[in-house]
């Protein structure tokens, strides 16, 4: 239940899989799906830089393994809760950087810039 | 994969339910049907091709394990296959499935791969290097397929769709926990929709049973519409709309003390929301003044209303630091009460929410503030008004051309627009029968080429007009219609138009070429007018904006006196004494000349002089007491000037008259000597030293040393006489007024000739018709006539610089010599004289006139009248051009068989287009005239089909036959825009070329061969057939 959105204000989308929750949320707990990678927990200027409060659409991602929805997102087997179909904005280069030294390549999810 | 089947498939032996366990794991969907038949085909009947299929991507264990059997074991193996299942101990088994099998529950099993693949799910989700090049692959694939869940439209309470969603999800949760799961496996708010959601389910029961309770979804839950199947992208789909705050784009600012201010962007950080705007600081210095001098706290104005704010001005340091300001330096950055500023400007950090981009446009002042020239900005990054975006840019008409999408690059004509969208034709071949398109307004731009007409319709050279000379990718340069200086627009600032730019500004208060006044020591001559200001060219020489409001007055042309106590007035000529340059008079103030001079390159030819500086074209230095009283005597028509300074020398004028020479007056003379060599006149007033003359070109009066003149005698002036030959006579002018003074000397004084006006010109004027049919018989009859022989006196190219005669360049370029004209006609007194009729009579008072040119005068003054052919006298006379072939002269006439009795039929004086016979090439697209067959075939178009000699052979579209006939029975017609022509007369005769556009008698023509762009008159331009060739 924590992955949930505790309210609609101060949401923030997660730049690498799209999932939505409050800022404190991600402060206080990370990103469910992409911590290992990010590391946001307890870091507030890292989920000030890896999310972004703009962000389209939500899904409310309930099963994500039989979900067509996850599957054409492409965020099929990801933890249950809140996703945006596009986030706004990039993530910082430095970030990317890092991201590929850990064999992650960054794809960004601002579907509006195609 | 490769692991798991085996595995799945030793379980699913006894156990089908694990096929569809196995199926759920896994992606290859195709297989699901025919897998468990080929399965067990494979086990029963090729187990060994099974297993070395399965050995080839198994892991070692598994491959040693199986290449260590030999083939007679293939029993065994079945046999431990069958064991294995219900036997843990089988070694092969755990060595392959050791951790499963000691769980030995098949849940657990389950769980275990279901975990395991879904976790290679989520690591491909997010993991995408693999797919990166192939995405696009990857994202059809992903297309829902008949095995997917649908998704279900559900009405859901407008703005609420989001706290829904959430809804939904903790619902979810809640009923998992309570063992009693929801079926739905997702929700989606799309974006750009509202007021519904979409369920992702496998059936409409379990979206029933997800909305139950839920407020927000009360209306939906009666019909919850399935999405087809091929729809279902498309909901989550996300509509580009590109982030409209860029970098350098112009904001304005909402609240504040700034507000409304004008703001560049100079830096996004989209993650904060923020962007740091660059503006002008407003900051209060009297303010800071109290702060820091009189340690007086200033109460600081409540709420900081916009109309008490402090005046925009760049951020000045050192006024602050006198005033005692703390300044900080943070880089380049100065930092002052937690402003920071750079080069003056602030720059402040603002929330999304604090400007606006859909602000009023920048004005151009406040673009000039900024440092911008606003043909610099990027207008994409200015505000704009969307609804007034394409119906400003584009209008009906406009040539455009698809910029982005499928169609890039294809161009078409604008038939209408509404709104964003913009119907065009495609001007594509292939296209034509597609009919109209619609394109949203920012996949065009409009195109223009070479040789268009336009219209400046946004920015600095808004409502000029010109002809667009070059466009390149971005720009495109125009050659405005009024100052004939160069413009660079943006085509989307353009549109194709016909009129011309008046030159009048927006109020219609001034116009282009007045003189007005801006403060009391400055005036100016209006050499461009802009939206809001107008440009001039001050006393100083110096060009200056000023705004519309600025000025105080407008100011009427005065006199001056040249350097040599000359008058001077408007539309004179006059030379520059130290650069050399001359130009004509547009305006006079004070003792300050406003000169026009087409070679002068800046400020559309107008410079401005000293009066001291100048002395009059043609003017001699003379004695000052009748230079002062010249003006005085001329002709009567001649409004008198007045000059205060003139006044107190009446007296001394009265006794010069005195002295007058009154023998010389009257006398036609020849100016022999200065500036205005060549010319001839008549003596209007004479003292013993100088002579006034009139000159016949253009009835101006000019003072002449009477040395210099030479008096036009019979002798001299034999062309006169008609019996006198004009080979023997030619000689003789060329030796005594060369031609090339009166073409040479830019004295605006128009040659003899081209003074007549544009009416007269010998190929326009319909009177002037009739000589030429006369004079064609000679022509015919050998062509050998010395002047007519060669096709330059004839040629149409003569009829262009009438109407330029005032041009100083161009007209060489097309008339091989302007001889033929020259010498024959400045001695034709009253050619140039139609205005004058005083002066007619004063020719036929003096005696040295011949008689027979004081005959041509009563006649040509008024039009010419060709259509009486009862006076012979006055048939050949309205032609000057004619004259140079000799039958002019009544004498002549004799021998020169008369138009109307060699020409079968009455030429019309109306119908000829050129006064050159020789036009006729193949190809022109003709008419027949009512001299041909007796008016018989009147009005059939054709073409000329050949052209041997003075006969050419034309087919007629009508009779469809061929006709021979000459070149007077038929005319060609007269191209239109866009049509192919011919040049059939001048040096460029025979070129072919395409007519783009038209200008009252002028054609431009683009040349086929050189592509060069060229203006010429529309009667030198026949209209090619298309049916030839």
């Amino acid at each position: 239940m924590e992955v949930v959105p505790k309210d609609l204000n101060n949401i923030r989308a997660c730049m690498m899989c799209s999932l939505l929750k409050n800022t404190e949320q991600f402060i206080i707990d990370g990103c469910d799906n992409c911590d290992q990678w990010l590391s946001l927990k307890n870091n507030r200027e890292r989920v000030l830089e890896c999310t972004s409060p703009n962000y389209e659409g939500m899904i409310s991602l309930t099963n994500p393994d039989e979900s067509w929805v996850a599957r054409w997102q492409g965020i099929r087997g990801l933890v249950r809760g809140m996703y945006a179909i596009s986030v706004m904005g990039k993530m910082p280069s430095h970030i990317q950087r890092e991201l590929e030294r850990q064999g992650r390549k960054y794809k960004s999810r601002d579907l509006g810039m195609k | 994969m490769s692991l798991k089947r085996p595995i799945t498939d030793l379980q699913s032996d006894d156990d089908d339910s694990d096929v569809d366990v196995d199926d759920e794991f896994s992606d290859d969907d195709d297989e699901l049907e025919d897998e468990p038949a080929s399965r067990s085909k494979k086990k029963k009947t090729n187990v060994n091709k099974f297993i070395l299929d399965e050995a080839e991507v198994d892991d070692d264990a598994e491959d040693d394990d199986d290449d260590d059997l030999e083939e007679g074991f293939e029993q065994l193996i079945n046999k431990d296959e069958d064991e294995e299942e219900g036997t843990s101990e089988s070694f092969r088994h755990q060595r392959r499935l050791d951790h499963l099998l000691q769980m030995q529950e098949e849940d657990k099993l389950e769980e275990y791969y279901r975990k395991k693949y879904a976790e290679v799910d989520a690591e491909e989700a997010i993991d995408t290097s693999n797919y990166a090049k192939n995405e696009e692959v990857k994202q059809q694939s992903a297309l829902p397929g008949v095995k997917d869940p649908r998704l279900w439209q559900v009405k859901c309470r407008m703005g609420e769709e989001k706290q829904t969603a959430i809804k939904l999800l903790r619902k979810y949760i809640n009923l998992e926990v309570n063992g009693d799961p929801l079926q739905i496996k997702s929700v989606v708010v799309p974006v750009g929709v509202r007021g519904c959601i979409y369920i992702e389910a496998f059936k409409q029961s379990h979206v029933k049973a997800a909305l139950a309770g839920v407020n927000a979804l009360g209306m939906g839950k009666w019909q919850q519409p399935m999405v087809p199947i091929n729809e279902m992208a498309d909901v989550l789909k996300v509509v580009s709309e590109p982030m409209a705050i860029k970098t350098h784009s112009w904001v304005r600012i909402k609240r504040g003390v700034y507000r409304d201010d004008l703001a560049q962007i100079d830096y996004v950080e989209h993650n904060q929301n923020k962007v740091v705007c660059k503006m002008l600081p407003r900051v209060d210095y009297k303010k800071v003044k109290s702060m820091y001098k009189d340690r007086e706290p200033v109460q600081s104005r409540s709420g900081r209303s916009a109309k008490g704010r402090p005046a925009q001005k760049l951020f000045d340091a050192d006024l602050v630091r006198s005033l005692g300001g703390e300044l900080k330096k943070d880089g380049d950055f100065i930092i002052f009460e937690s402003g920071r500023y750079r080069n003056g400007f602030l720059f402040k950090t603002l929330a999304f929410t604090g400007i606006t981009i859909d602000g009023p446009k920048p004005t151009l002042e406040e673009l000039e503030k900024f440092d911008e020239l606003p043909e610099n900005v990027d207008p994409d990054l200015l505000p704009t008004d969307k609804k007034l975006n394409s119906d400003s840019i584009f209008s009906a008409g406009d040539i455009v051309e698809v910029c982005e999408g499928e169609l890039i690059h294809m161009t078409g004509t604008i038939i209408s627009i509404s709104g964003d969208k913009v119907t065009i034709v495609p001007n594509h071949a292939d296209l034509k029968n597609a009919g109209a398109l619609d394109f949203p307004s920012r996949e065009l731009r409009k195109i223009f080429k070479d040789g268009d007409h336009v219209r400046v319709i946004h920015g600095k050279y808004e409502g000029e007009t010109g002809l667009v000379v070059r466009v390149d990718d971005n720009v495109a340069v125009i050659v405005a219609d009024t100052t004939y200086s160069e413009m660079k627009v943006r085509p989307r600032d353009m549109q194709l138009c016909t009129e011309m730019n008046s030159g009048v500004d927006s109020q219609g208060m001034y116009q282009i070429g007045d003189v007005v006044e801006v403060d009391q020591t400055t005036i100016g001559y209006i050499v461009r007018i802009e939206r809001e200001s107008v440009r001039i060219l001050t006393q100083h020489g110096k060009t200056q904006s000023v705004r519309n409001n600025a000025i105080a007055r407008k100011l009427r042309c005065g006199q001056a006196l040249d350097s040599q106590q000359n008058f001077v007035r408007s539309k004179n000529i006059v030379n520059v004494l130290d650069s050399g340059s001359q130009g004509e008079i547009k305006h006079i103030w004070r003792h300050f000349l406003f000169l026009f001079n087409r070679c002068h390159g800046e400020n559309g030819g107008i410079f401005v002089v000293k009066a001291r500086n100048t002395i009059l074209a043609g003017a001699q230095k003379l004695p000052s007491d009748l230079a002062g009283a010249s003006p005085r005597l001329a002709s009567p028509s001649r409004s008198p000037m007045r000059s205060p300074m003139r006044t107190p020398s009446h007296g001394a004028r009265q006794g010069g008259r005195d002295k007058r020479d009154r023998e010389f007056i009257g006398k036609t003379v020849r100016v022999k000597q200065g500036a205005y060599k060549g010319y001839v006149g008549i003596v209007r007033d004479s003292t013993d030293t100088t002579a006034r003359i009139e000159l016949h070109t253009d009835c101006k009066v000019i003072s002449v040393e009477k040395g210099h003149l030479i008096e036009v005698t019979t002798a001299t002036g034999g062309f006169t006489t008609p019996s006198t030959p004009y080979i023997t006579k030619t000689p003789a002018y060329g030796g005594v007024g060369s031609a090339t003074p009166m073409y040479g000397s830019h004295s605006g004084s128009r040659t003899p000739m081209y003074g007549s006006g544009g009416g007269q010109t010998p190929t326009r004027g319909s009177g002037d018709r009739t000589p030429y049919y006369g004079a064609q018989t000679p022509t015919h009859d050998g062509g050998n006539t010395p002047r007519a022989g060669g096709f330059s006196a004839w040629d149409p190219n003569y009829p262009n610089t009438p109407a330029r005669s005032d041009e100083y360049t161009d007209f060489y370029d097309n008339s091989p010599s302007p001889a033929p004209f020259s010498p024959a006609n400045p001695q034709t007194p009253g050619y140039g004289e139609p205005m004058t009729p005083g002066y007619a009579m004063d020719s036929l008072g003096n005696p040295a006139t011949p008689g027979t040119s004081s005959d041509y005068n009563p006649s040509s003054p008024s039009v010419p009248s060709p259509a009486s052919p009862a006076s012979p006298y006055t048939e050949p006379s309205p032609s000057p051009g004619a004259s140079s072939l000799g039958p002019p002269s009544p004498g002549s006439e004799q021998s020169v068989p008369s138009p109307y009795s060699t020409s079968s039929g009455a030429p019309s004086p109306m119908t000829p287009q050129t006064a050159n016979e020789n036009w006729p090439l193949p190809g022109i697209e003709v008419v027949m005239l009512d001299s041909f067959e007796d008016g018989q075939y009147i009005g059939q178009p054709g073409y000329i089909r050949a052209v041997s000699g003075m006969i050419s052979t034309v087919w007629l579209y009508e009779e469809e036959r061929e006709f021979e006939c000459q070149s007077y029975q038929m005319k060609p017609v007269v191209p239109k825009k866009q049509d192919k022509v011919v040049i059939i007369t001048g040096n460029r005769r025979g070129n072919y070329g395409q007519l783009i556009n038209i200008d009252n008698d002028d054609g431009i023509v683009k040349a086929d061969k050189s592509l060069e762009l060229r203006i010429l008159k529309l009667d030198s331009l026949a209209k090619l057939s298309t049916h030839h060739n």
